[in-house]
C-alpha cells in the first residue's frame, strides 16, 4: 500500500484505540460505583454502615457524571474498601459484642 | 482427682459460666449496670443519676443549675402543653389514647406490645394516635412532636420508670436486640455506647464529660444547648451514631426501639424529670 | 428579659436571661449560601435608684439567649430595677423587676 493509506491507517488505528480506551475508564468506572453501592447496601443490611460511605458513592456518581473517571474509581473503590470493613465489623462483633458488658 | 476429670470439671464450669452471661436475665442485667455505676461513683444517689453528667461532675452542675434558674426549654412546654390539650379535627383528643388520660405515664414507656409484637415508645404512640384519628403524623426527633412528649413526661416527674418485659412475645427478644446493640461496636471510629459511657464514664472525650448510661433516659426530651430546641431521645442516637462514623438510622426505627426499650429498662427505678437541659 | 432579682445582706442579686439571637454574623444559611446578617447585643445594663449599677458589654462572642448572673451593693427589697440592652441593629429592649 502507498505512503498515503499507511498513514490513514496508522491515524484510524490510533483514533479508535484512543476511543476504546476511554470508554474502558468509563465502564470501570461504573462497575466500580456499582460494586460500591452493593457493598455499602449489604453493609447498611448488617447493621453497621458507616457514615462515610454514603458521601463517597454519592461523589464516585458525580465524578462520573462529571467523566472525570479516575476520581469516580478512586472513590468507589474506597467505598467498597469501608464497605467491607464495615462488614468485618459486622461480623466480627456477632460474637464479641458479649466483651463490652460491665466487669 | 485425674487430670481428665479436673480438666472436664473446668469445661463444665465454664460452660454454665458463659451460658450465665448469654442468657442473664434483663432484671440481672440492670442489678450489673446500675452496681456498676453506684461503685464507680461512690456517694451519689441512683435518683441522683437522673441528671447525668451533672450528677458527677461539680463545676457543670454548678453552671446547670445557674442556667436553669430560666429552664430555656419552659416555652416549648407551654406549647406542648397547649398541643396536647387541643382537640383534633374528629373532637376527639390525646388524653383519648392514652392510659390515665396521658397524664403520669411517661414512666411505663416504651412498653412492649404483645398484638403487634413490636416496642412502642412514647412518640410513636403519639402519632399513632394523630393518624388514627385522621391527622398527620409529626415529624419525630424535633418541633412540636418532641414538645407534647415533653409536656407528658413533666406529668410524670418523680414517678420511677417502670419498664416491663411481658412473659408472651418477643419482648425479651426485642430487649436483647437493644442490648446487643448498645454494647456493639460500630461507626468507622469503631466504638460502642459502652466504650464511652461504661468504659470511660467520667473520662474526657474532647472538652466533654462523658455521662452514665444509667439515668439517660429519664431527662428526655431533652433541650440541648447546642440545638438550641427540645430532641427525642432518637434523635440524640442519630448524633452518637454520627460521632462514631456510623449511619444514622430513621426515627422509630426497630433498631432504636430495641436500644431505647433496653436503655429505659436499666433505668427502673430512677425517676422521670424529664424535660431538662442539657449542653 | 426574664429577671430575678434578691437582696440579701447589703447585696441585690440579679439573674437575667435575654432573649436574643446573637448572630455573629459570619454565619451562612445552608439554603440560601447567605451569610445571616449579624444581630447581636452591644451593652446591657441595669439601673437602680437612677445610677447605673451595671454594664456589660457583649459581643459576637456571646452566644445565643445570654444568661447573666451579677451582684451590685444596696438596693431593696420591694424596689425596682431597670434592666437594657440595645443591639447593633438599633433595637432596644426595656424590663423592670421588683428586688425581692
Amino acid at each position: 500500500m502507498n505512503t498515503k493509506t499507511l498513514l490513514f491507517v496508522l491515524l484510524l488505528s490510533f483514533a479508535s484505540f484512543a476511543t476504546i480506551s476511554q470508554s474502558a475508564t468509563q465502564s470501570h468506572a461504573k462497575i466500580a460505583i456499582q460494586q460500591a453501592n452493593e457493598l455499602w447496601q449489604q453493609s447498611i443490611a448488617a447493621g453497621h454502615a458507616w457514615n462515610t460511605i454514603q458521601p463517597l458513592v454519592a461523589q464516585a456518581k458525580q465524578a462520573l457524571a462529571n467523566k472525570d473517571f479516575e476520581t469516580a474509581i478512586a472513590l468507589a473503590n474506597e467505598a467498597s474498601a469501608q464497605s467491607k470493613q464495615a462488614l468485618i465489623q459486622a461480623e466480627f462483633e456477632k460474637n464479641n459484642w458479649i466483651n463490652n458488658l460491665p466487669k | 482427682m485425674t487430670m481428665r476429670t479436673r480438666l472436664s470439671l473446668i469445661i463444665i464450669a465454664c460452660l454454665f459460666a458463659c451460658a450465665g452471661i448469654v442468657s442473664a436475665t434483663p432484671e440481672e442485667d440492670k442489678k450489673a449496670f446500675q452496681k456498676f455505676y453506684m461503685q464507680k461513683f461512690p456517694g451519689i444517689a441512683l435518683e441522683d443519676f437522673a441528671n447525668g453528667v451533672y450528677s458527677i461532675d461539680q463545676d457543670a452542675r454548678e453552671q446547670w443549675e445557674a442556667m436553669n434558674d430560666f429552664p430555656p426549654y419552659e416555652d416549648d412546654l407551654e406549647i406542648g402543653e397547649e398541643l396536647f390539650n387541643t382537640p383534633f379535627s374528629n373532637g376527639k383528643n390525646y388524653a383519648s389514647c392514652f392510659e390515665n388520660g396521658g397524664i403520669n405515664i411517661r414512666q411505663n414507656y416504651p412498653r412492649f406490645d404483645t398484638e403487634r409484637n413490636t416496642v412502642i415508645t412514647l412518640e410513636l404512640a403519639i402519632n399513632e394516635c394523630r393518624t388514627s384519628n385522621g391527622e398527620d403524623p409529626l415529624p419525630y426527633k424535633k418541633g412540636d412532636l418532641a414538645r407534647i412528649s415533653a409536656y407528658m413526661a413533666s406529668t410524670s416527674e418523680g414517678s420511677l420508670i417502670n419498664i416491663i418485659i411481658p412473659n408472651k412475645g418477643d419482648g425479651l427478644t426485642a430487649y436483647q436486640a437493644g442490648k446487643q446493640y448498645y454494647y456493639s461496636k460500630r461507626g468507622q471510629l469503631n466504638f460502642s455506647c459502652s466504650n464511652c459511657h461504661i468504659q470511660n464514664v467520667g473520662r474526657k472525650a474532647r472538652s466533654e464529660t462523658l455521662s452514665p448510661s444509667l439515668g439517660h433516659p429519664t431527662h428526655f426530651p431533652v433541650y440541648r444547648m447546642k440545638w438550641a430546641s427540645l430532641g427525642t431521645m432518637h434523635r440524640r442516637f442519630d448524633i452518637c451514631n454520627k460521632q462514631v462514623g456510623a449511619q444514622p438510622l430513621a426515627a422509630q426505627s426497630d433498631a432504636y426501639k430495641n436500644l431505647e426499650y433496653f436503655l429505659t429498662y436499666m433505668s427502673n427505678g430512677l425517676p422521670v424529670n424529664g424535660p431538662a437541659s442539657r449542653k | 428579659m426574664k429577671v430575678k432579682a434578691k437582696f440579701k445582706n447589703d447585696i441585690t442579686s440579679v439573674r437575667v436571661l435575654a432573649k436574643h439571637p446573637m448572630e455573629t454574623g459570619r454565619r451562612v444559611n445552608k439554603e440560601t449560601g447567605e451569610k445571616i446578617p449579624a444581630k447581636y447585643i452591644q451593652e446591657l445594663t441595669c439601673e437602680y435608684d437612677g445610677k447605673v449599677v451595671f454594664v456589660a458589654q457583649f459581643g459576637t462572642s456571646v452566644s445565643q439567649n445570654p444568661y447573666l448572673a451579677f451582684a451590685f451593693e444596696g438596693g431593696k427589697k420591694g424596689e425596682s430595677i431597670q434592666l437594657r440592652w440595645n443591639d447593633n441593629t438599633g433595637d432596644i429592649e426595656k424590663t423592670d423587676a421588683t428586688i425581692k
